[in-house]
């Protein structure tokens, strides 16, 4: 469904309306320059959910929304995505359509990357923005909505199970 | 081998950079975003049904509690100045259903927990509990026996249940050296089909007209009741 063409009930919970014409010039340099890390990040964040664009495009739109009143957009949209992938992941549990982690791992194409999937959602997060997106653990508290201290056990216990997988 | 963990380390940044890297990005024109459906509208039925579910549970179970009385029924004595009242705990019994005096006690039915309470009135406190099986209305105390009325109808209650056991709990309960209102000599039986009222009482009392076949209590009071008394008691059980 293209924006233009949305109803009205969608148009007005995300507050956009028209067509892509009518973005801000920074909102779309924006797009231009975080798009790709963003789906990449989306696709770590949910061990490479077909959704991953989807959530992106919505994180872009809440952006769109918000724009008159954030700071640091490009801070705001990595929240917004971290945001949409832990929601996704929870409607995932709870439609009972994520597979087994023993699936997971079997699926991937190597060992690390099987174990890596295999993470506790929250872990994986962790360990994704920490060492994929270089991020501070103080940053990185904000985002999962927890202590510094929850960041380093999250890190600590993803870090110890790689290893073994790692050392094996 | 034992890595370090700066090596560890390395080695997860690596795979993480090649995953994120494997499949190419496509950038989609920004005016073709979608909106996804809210999440709500997404949600499977079967949840917002077992939230129904849960929600009329709570609201039966919270409707049952606290229509219930929370608190201890208290017996309330009231002297003879209007100021001097005095009230007596009853256990847990949770609602004071029927009272009765013998020379010595006050007897007390409860409605929920299926007791029979004897308070002595020199000091105010409960000092025997009797296991009643069956719901009690409410209690007298007549002709040297404490009578009981269940709220089931006796008649859809067997010899072999919780009749017979309740006339043995209570004459086996009361001796006569603590209570004197209840002759020892007395033996309780019952006869269901004849007891068509939800009352039950004294049956081998001369004038009783409620009598029983079948075997007698247990736990009659004494072993007094002479053979030839049975008989003559038998030969009147007329209904």
């Amino acid at each position: 469904m293209r924006i233009g063409a949305m109803p009205d009930h969608d148009s007005a919970l995300l507050g956009v309306s028209g067509s892509g014409t009518d973005w801000p010039a920074g909102l779309l340099e924006l797009y231009g320059t975080h798009w790709a890390p963003m789906v990449r990040l989306a696709r770590l964040l949910t061990a490479a959910d077909a959704a991953s664009e989807e959530i992106v495009q919505e994180a872009f739109l809440r952006v769109r929304t918000k724009w008159a009143t954030i700071d640091t957009p490009p801070a705001y949209l990595r929240a917004a995505v971290v945001n949409g992938c832990r929601n996704h992941q929870r409607r995932r549990l709870l439609e009972r359509r994520h597979p087994a982690a023993e699936q997971i791992v079997a699926d991937a194409p190597d060992e690390m990357r099987g174990a890596i999937a295999a993470l506790p959602a929250r872990q994986r997060a962790a360990l994704v923005l920490r060492f994929y997106e270089d991020l501070p653990e103080g940053e990185i508290a904000e985002l999962l909505h927890c202590s510094v201290s929850a960041v380093k056990s999250l890190l600590h216990r993803a870090v110890r199970d790689l290893r073994k997988v790692i050392e094996r | 081998m034992t890595m370090s963990e700066s090596e560890v380390v390395d080695r997860i940044r690596a795979a993480l950079s090649d995953w994120a890297a494997e499949e190419p990005v496509s950038q989609p024109q920004i005016d073709t975003f979608s909106v996804r459906q809210p999440a709500g509208a997404r949600r499977p039925t079967v949840v917002w049904l077992v939230g129904a579910i849960a929600a009329v549970t709570i609201a039966i179970v919270a409707a049952v509690v606290l229509n219930r009385p929370s608190e201890p029924a208290n017996l309330v004595r009231i002297g003879p100045a209007p100021t001097t009242t005095t009230e007596i705990p009853i256990g847990h019994a949770l609602g004071v259903r029927g009272l009765a005096v013998t020379a010595d006690a006050v007897w007390i039915t409860s409605q929920f927990d299926e007791e029979l309470y004897r308070v002595d009135p020199s000091t105010n406190r409960v000092v025997d509990t009797f296991a009643i099986p069956d719901h009690v209305e409410g209690v007298v105390a007549a002709g040297g026996w404490l009578w009981l009325s269940p709220l089931s109808p006796v008649g859809s209650v067997s010899t072999a249940n919780p009749i017979r056991r309740l006339a043995a709990i209570v004459s086996g309960s009361l001796p006569s050296a603590r209570a004197p209102a209840v002759r020892s000599r007395s033996t309780l039986r019952v006869r269901p089909s004849c007891a068509r009222s939800s009352s039950i009482g004294p049956l081998d009392s001369p004038h009783s007209t409620v009598t029983t076949s079948g075997s007698p209590v247990s736990a009659r009071p004494t072993s007094s009741v002479s053979t030839s008394q049975r008989e003559r008691s038998r030969r009147r059980s007329t209904c």
